[in-house]
This record gives C-alpha cells, sequence and structure tokens, in this order.
C-alpha cells in the first residue's frame, strides 16, 4: 500500500492489529511450513532477473538465492527455534512453595524499517517475526524493494492466514507524523542499516518502544608480525577478494602489533604482492561503474597521500593504505585495506571507543597468542573471532552480532500457578 | 607573453576546429601548467610526485600524460593559484557541507570564458536583442556563492534581454518552495504574448513541469522563437530520466517549441567550458578542451566507441589548476557525428558508483543459511 492510501489506511490499521491480537494466535508450525513451501518455490528463472536487476553479479545472485532456500527450509527454522528460544528451566518455587511457569510469547507487534541498499532482508526479518508469533509491519525503503515484495506475496498465498500478520506500507522516510503513527502501534522497531537509519528511528520511537538494531558494523584483521606465515597471509587475501569486502564480517583493514612505521611498510610491501596475486584468480563480479568508483578513490587518496604522509601501495587493482593513526575505521571496499599499527597493550583503549560497531577479527599469529589475543579482543565488545581464512564463513546455530535474533522478539512470561 | 596561447586560442574565430587549433592547445596548455607550478606549490608537488614536465608536451596526444586530478580530490583538498580576493566570480559544486569544490575564476579567465560562451552560444543562435521572458526551471539566486549551477542559470538568462524571470524554486526564509502555480501561470501569460519565452534549468524539472502539462491536458503555443536551454544533468532525479525523443516530443505538444530550439549543455564547476548539445544530442569537444575518456582499472586513455571515467583538459583557467580534472561520470568518446560536426563528442552512461552493493543483508542471510 503505497503514500497516501497508506497513510489513510493507518487508523484502520490499529483496529486490525488490536483485532488480530484478540482473536488469533499464531503457530511456528504453521509459518516454518509455509517457509518451507516459499524455498520450495523460489527459483532461478523467476528470481534470478528480479536480483540482477538490483545490480548483483549471476553468481552472486545465484548464491543468494541458494542461500533463502536453505535459510527458509524446514530443517534450518526448526534447528534455529531450538537454540535460539531454548529455555533450560520453565517451571520454578519459590520459597513459600508457590509455583510458577515460564512461557514464550511475542512481543506482540514489530515494525521492520530496513535502509534502501538492504535488498531482501525485509523478508528474513519477517519471518523472524512471524517465528516468534508476531504481527509484522513492514515499512519498505524509499527506493522500493521488488523481491522483498514478491516473497512476500508468494508467502500469503502459500499460507493466507498470514495475511492478518504481515502489513507492508510504503510511504517516504520524509512524512515523520505517518512514520511516528506507525511506531506508536508497534511493541518494537527492528532496524536495519546504518547509523542514520537507526538515528531516525530512535528520533521516531517514543520512550516505551524497544529498539532491535542491526546497524552498521566493522571487522577486521590483526596481525603479531614475524608470527604469521604466508599461508595466512594468502588466506587472508582471499577472504578480502572473495566477497570484495563487502560484508559486515569483511575486513576493512589490518592492524599490526607494533609501534614502528617501518613495520607498517614493510609489511605493505610484502603483502600487497600476495594481494594482487589472490586478486588475480577472483576475478571479480562488480558492475562497471563500481570499478570506476574504487579506481577513482584509489587515484584521490593516493593524491591525498602526497599530502598527509600516509602512502598507498597499489597493484593489480588493490590497494593497502599505510597510515599514521590507530582508529578503526570503514575500508573503501572492493579489495582496498587500511594498515595500521595497534600494540596488544593498547587494544582495549583504541576499541572501546568503538563500542557498538565491532564484530570480527582475524587473528593472525602463533597459537600461544591466539587465546590471549582472544581474551582481549572479547573484552572491547567484539562477536566474533576466527582465524584469517573464515572470518567470513557461517554455520547453523550462530549468533548475529552476538546476539541471538528470535530472543529479541520475544517475552518470556511468568505466570503463578493455581491450585497451589 | 604568457597566456597569448590561450588569447589566441579563445579568439579563434571556428569553435570545433580542432586540427587548425592542436598547436595552439599545446602551446596554451603548456603555458598554463608552467603558471600553476610557479603560483600554486602544492600543484607543483604533485606535478613532481607524478614525475611530470610539461616540457614533454609535444604533440597533442602527449596531454594525456599530465596526472588528471579527480574531483574528489579538489572537494578535499582545493588548489589555488592566487589569493581569492581575485577571484570575480565564486562557486561551489553540489555535495554535502565539507565534500563541495570550491571554484573561484579571476578576471583573465573569466574574460577568456566569455568569448568561448558568446562563440558558442552565437553558433547556437542563442544570442538575441529580443526581449525575453524566462522561465527558470531551477532555483532562484541568493547569496554571492550560490551553487555554480544557479550562477551559470542566470548568466545564460543575459544572453536575450530579460523582460522577467519566473523560479521554479523560490528563495523563502528557511529553504526554496517549490512555486508550480507561478510557473503556469507566467507560461500561460506569455503563450499570448508576443517576445519569445525561453525555459532554462535542469531536464528533471523540465520532464516534471510536461508531466503536469500533460496531466492536466495543457497544450500551449509559444511564441514564435522560443526556446529551451537545459543544463546540469540528471543528478538525483536519474531514476526519472527520460529519452530525448520522449522529452522532445511532449515539449513540442505542450509548449509548441520544435527540437530544432531545444539546446542542452554540459558543464562542471571544476571544468566551466561550455559543451552544446547538437542536433543529435551529443556534445561536442570545442577547441577550447580536450575530453579523454579513461580506463577504470588503469585510468589510461582508452579508444573511441570505450567506455570509461570522463577526464578534460583545459587552458582556460589560472585562479586555479584545473589544467586537467577527472570526473566520476562515465562516458564514451565518438567522431564522425551525423550532425556535420567534425570535433569528437561524448556521450554519457552515468556515475562512477558503489552504493547498492553494500548490504548486511548479505551477511545475515549466510549466517542463517548455512545448512545446520
Amino acid at each position: 500500500m503505497d503514500g497516501e492510501e497508506a497513510r489513510a489506511y493507518l487508523p484502520r490499521l490499529q483496529e486490525n492489529i488490536l483485532q488480530t491480537l484478540a482473536r488469533s494466535s499464531l503457530e511456528a508450525d504453521y509459518v516454518i511450513d509455509a517457509c518451507d513451501a516459499l524455498a520450495r518455490q523460489i527459483n532461478e528463472e523467476e528470481h534470478l532477473p528480479l536480483l540482477c536487476a538490483l545490480g548483483l553479479g549471476k553468481q552472486r545472485a545465484k548464491d543468494e538465492l541458494r542461500t533463502a532456500k536453505a535459510m527458509l527450509s524446514r530443517e534450518t527454522l526448526q534447528k534455529r527455534m531450538e537454540i535460539e528460544l531454548a529455555l533450560p528451566q520453565t517451571q520454578f518455587t519459590d520459597a513459600n512453595g508457590l509455583l510458577y511457569t515460564h512461557t514464550l510469547a511475542p512481543l506482540g507487534v514489530l515494525l521492520h524499517i530496513a535502509a534502501g541498499n538492504a535488498h531482501g532482508l525485509p523478508v528474513y526479518s519477517v519471518i523472524e517475526g512471524l517465528l516468534c508469533g508476531n504481527i509484522n509491519l513492514l515499512k519498505l525503503p524509499g527506493s522500493g524493494d521488488d523481491i522483498s515484495i514478491v516473497l512476500i506475496e508468494k508467502l500469503i498465498q502459500i499460507a493466507p492466514r498470514l495475511s492478518e500478520y504481515i502489513h507492508v506500507l510504503n510511504f517516504p522516510s520524509s512524512d515523520v507524523p505517518a512514520l511516528r503513527e506507525l511506531a506508536a502501534m508497534a511493541d518494537a522497531a527492528v532496524v536495519w542499516g546504518g547509523d542514520e537509519a537507526v538515528r531516525a528511528v530512535r528520533a521516531l520511537a517514543d520512550v516505551n518502544m524497544r529498539i532491535i538494531e542491526w546497524g552498521h558494523r566493522l571487522s577486521f584483521a590483526y596481525i603479531v608480525p614475524d608470527m604469521t606465515d604466508d599461508t595466512a597471509l594468502v588466506s587472508l587475501a582471499q577472504s578480502i577478494c572473495e566477497a570484495d569486502q563487502l560484508l559486515c564480517s569483511s575486513c576493512q583493514g589490518i592492524f599490526i602489533d607494533t609501534e614502528s612505521m617501518d613495520v607498517l611498510h614493510a609489511f605493505a610491501q610484502h603483502f600487497i604482492n600476495i594481494l594482487a596475486d589472490v586478486s588475480a584468480k577472483y576475478p571479480s563480479a562488480l558492475p562497471f561503474e563500481a570499478h570506476a568508483k574504487v579506481t577513482l578513490e584509489q587515484h584521490t587518496q593516493s593524491m591525498l597521500s602526497m599530502f598527509d604522509g600516509t602512502h598507498i601501495y597499489a597493484k593489480g587493482g588493490v590497494s593497502l593504505h599505510v597510515m599514521h593513526d590507530t582508529a578503526l575505521q570503514s575500508g573503501m571496499l572492493m579489495r582496498n585495506a587500511w594498515v595500521k599499527r595497534l600494540q596488544r597493550e593498547k587494544i582495549l583503549q583504541t576499541l572501546k571507543s568503538e563500542k557498538g560497531y565491532l564484530q570480527s577479527a582475524a587473528l593472525l599469529c602463533s597459537n600461544t597468542d591466539y587465546n590471549e589475543l582472544c581474551t582481549m579482543f572479547t573484552r572491547t565488545g567484539i562477536a566474533r573471532i576466527r582465524n584469517a581464512k573464515n572470518i567470513q564463513n557461517s554455520y547453523g546455530g550462530e549468533p548475529h552480532d552476538g546476539e541471538y535474533p528470535l530472543r529479541r522478539y520475544v517475552r518470556i512470561v511468568s505466570k503463578e500457578e493455581r491450585g497451589n | 607573453m604568457p597566456n597569448d596561447a590561450a588569447k589566441e586560442l579563445f579568439s579563434h574565430k571556428k569553435p570545433y576546429d580542432h586540427a587548425g587549433t592542436n598547436g595552439l592547445f599545446i602551446e596554451a596548455v603548456r603555458e598554463n601548467i608552467a603558471f600553476h607550478r610557479k603560483h600554486c606549490a602544492d600543484y607543483a608537488h604533485i606535478l613532481k610526485e607524478s614525475g611530470f614536465d610539461e616540457a614533454c608536451l609535444r604533440s597533442i596526444t602527449d596531454i594525456t600524460r599530465i596526472p588528471v586530478i579527480p574531483t574528489t580530490f579538489l572537494k578535499q583538498h582545493a588548489l589555488y593559484s592566487m589569493p581569492e580576493d581575485k577571484f570575480v566570480i565564486r562557486a561551489h559544486s553540489s555535495g554535502t557541507q565539507g565534500m563541495q569544490s570550491r571554484v573561484g575564476i579571476d578576471r583573465t579567465s573569466l574574460a577568456l570564458g566569455v568569448r568561448m560562451v558568446w562563440r558558442i552560444f552565437s553558433q547556437n543562435r542563442l544570442i538575441s536583442p529580443m526581449p525575453t521572458h524566462y522561465i527558470m526551471l531551477g532555483y532562484e539566486p541568493g547569496g554571492s556563492e550560490d551553487m555554480g549551477a544557479i550562477q551559470t542559470a542566470h548568466g545564460a538568462s543575459r544572453f536575450a534581454p530579460a523582460l522577467s524571470r519566473t523560479y521554479a524554486l523560490q528563495r523563502k526564509k528557511d529553504g526554496y518552495e517549490v512555486n508550480l502555480e507561478g510557473i503556469l501561470g507566467s507560461l500561460h501569460r506569455h503563450a499570448s504574448g508576443i517576445f519569445p519565452v525561453r525555459l532554462l534549468g535542469f531536464p528533471a524539472y523540465l520532464s516534471k513541469l510536461l508531466q503536469l502539462l500533460e496531466d492536466e491536458n495543457i497544450k500551449l503555443r509559444l511564441p514564435r522563437n522560443s526556446r529551451i536551454v537545459l543544463g546540469g544533468g540528471w543528478k538525483q532525479f536519474s531514476g526519472e530520466e527520460i529519452s530525448h525523443k520522449t522529452l522532445f516530443k511532449m515539449v513540442k505538444t505542450h509548449l509548441g517549441i520544435e527540437k530544432t530550439h531545444i539546446h542542452e549543455f554540459f558543464s562542471a564547476v571544476e571544468h566551466p567550458i561550455a559543451y552544446c548539445a547538437c542536433n543529435e544530442g551529443h556534445f561536442h569537444v570545442p577547441i577550447y578542451s580536450r575530453a579523454i575518456v579513461r580506463d577504470v582499472h588503469t585510468l589510461e586513455p582508452v579508444p573511441f566507441g570505450t567506455p570509461g571515467l570522463l577526464s578534460f583538459i583545459t587552458p582556460m583557467m589560472r585562479s586555479m589548476p584545473l589544467v586537467s580534472m577527472m570526473t566520476d561520470d562515465i562516458a564514451v568518446l565518438h567522431k564522425n557525428c551525423t550532425c556535420g560536426n567534425a570535433s569528437p563528442y561524448f556521450v554519457l552512461f552515468g556515475r562512477a558508483r558503489a552504493d547498492g552493493l553494500i548490504t548486511c543483508a548479505q551477511q545475515s542471510v549466510r549466517e542463517a543459511g548455512k545448512a545446520i
């Protein structure tokens, strides 16, 4: 539902929500069955063009569809519910012998807001909400999100009862009064996007609204010089090239455990050759305009480095930017990494200020160092620690940014039992 | 005398005669680089770090070796070859605060620019003594340092004496307000008058106006010699861009103006040369500059017909070392245009961009999707 129509619908939406909450409840099995059927309906012929139209290379689009099928399968969803919603104990007695039981209940109503470039993401978010029994309001990103709409429509076709639990609205993010009205109907907002999106939602939300943000995250590699052989460096180069540094878990840059700029330069001079070699073996699936953008940025940085004392090592389309400061930062992406000093004694004080943004660290060091560094990084707030090769890989049962999403979409209700 | 070659170049009678002015161009560029090397320490540093000396410029193909400065660099690190009080006009590019190019032009360079504009506008019959009503499809000017686009549009509304100017976006206390009724009112009034009307401004705004006229089924016949002058590209409206064919058709239907009286320009704050579209809609390169399309990986010049990053060379500016600038436009260079103009022309294909690729979706999908 778009613009004017959407705005006019808002009062009726509130009524509908109350009716749904009063009369119905949504069983997880119903949702899982529907998702499983949807998974089987996802096919390349129909859906690949939609993803390619968004600028995804063909191979990447194929991977995304395959992942979608896996993610929506009964097996995956059931396992997630078991792991993420596990309640080890559900019966309690107090000092007076009174009995209490715990059950899980949905939060109620979730408002999903996704930033412009988060194509397809809203579908997963809504499905997570449905699994927990919530009513889901989806405010589409301004630029539209065809693939999400297509998949949601299919889902409702498969399982018509879900139409009560999914409401898709499309009005501009600038329509603050309408957004506020929408927010007022929700128990929680689920935000996907960068700082701007998160900030906007925090401004919208009233004090009694929960905000679950899956926002901007940074990841990096940490290297202890002399304790890293070329095999690990090749693995790091592979992970940089494999996903063009586009994932939240991709290394944007490299910290070296040293105080010396000379060590930094020596490392960059050595690693640029490895990175360039590996890059040649991973032909990029990026669109033409993206390559143009990277080259333009590399050239700009090179010219800026003529004045700011930093140094860019460039070879075969990839680059390493050796910098003087020690701050964590986003990178240029697309196979360009920054290189900075970070002595292990300074890890906590340097990274603590990046709270909320830390996600993954790839450690290239000796086995003895590994556990010590893991402890240090854990204290800074990092959510994932890996070897160079696996920083972008994941496995079933893994938390998202340090949390179990399904856990955030439920309440644990404590009930005193009668007949005590 | 320094700058003599440039003066001669900008006084040449045929604005598209490359063959007759190549030598003059090289000389003017050499002089310009020497001037900036002397007066802008940062530019001298760039030349040194790039290992470039203008003495190597002998044939026209040598100009591709001049270190090319991206506009993105200029936005972060301004380069001036004279004190800013010598600037007679100041302008800034679009972009957020802190990420704008701040450009200024001095008297000498302005004189060259005026000569250039006069010659190109004359050739396109845009200079006229007829008093004209202007519909400005852009922003009402305000301060002393407006966006380049605002100043250009205003300047362009002087090539035929202005009887009136109606602005699509009027300046209010806290921003701009769309003035559609004012525009429609002016159009209706002037349509029944005797003085020509000129619509000047962004193609996106013209498109919106035409859409409105279509929705309201309004068909006007603007007076003889009315013209449309478009510039600035589609910018943030690139998703709504319509084809030339459609645009010309709608203009004919709703304003009664033939495509021979529609003129489109390309220019940039950091490269203020006027590129005028020919009858085929192609931007031909005048003698005052050269266009080079560069490979998106290596930045080396690519052959005609190959897409790449658009860069330009001009000896026009003395206020700032804008001799060789690279935009973030993607374009293709061609020759042998059917319009008859023998100089090469470029066609734009969008911008260098990477937004839309970055998505946390990729991550969460990967995380949750691995088979358990």
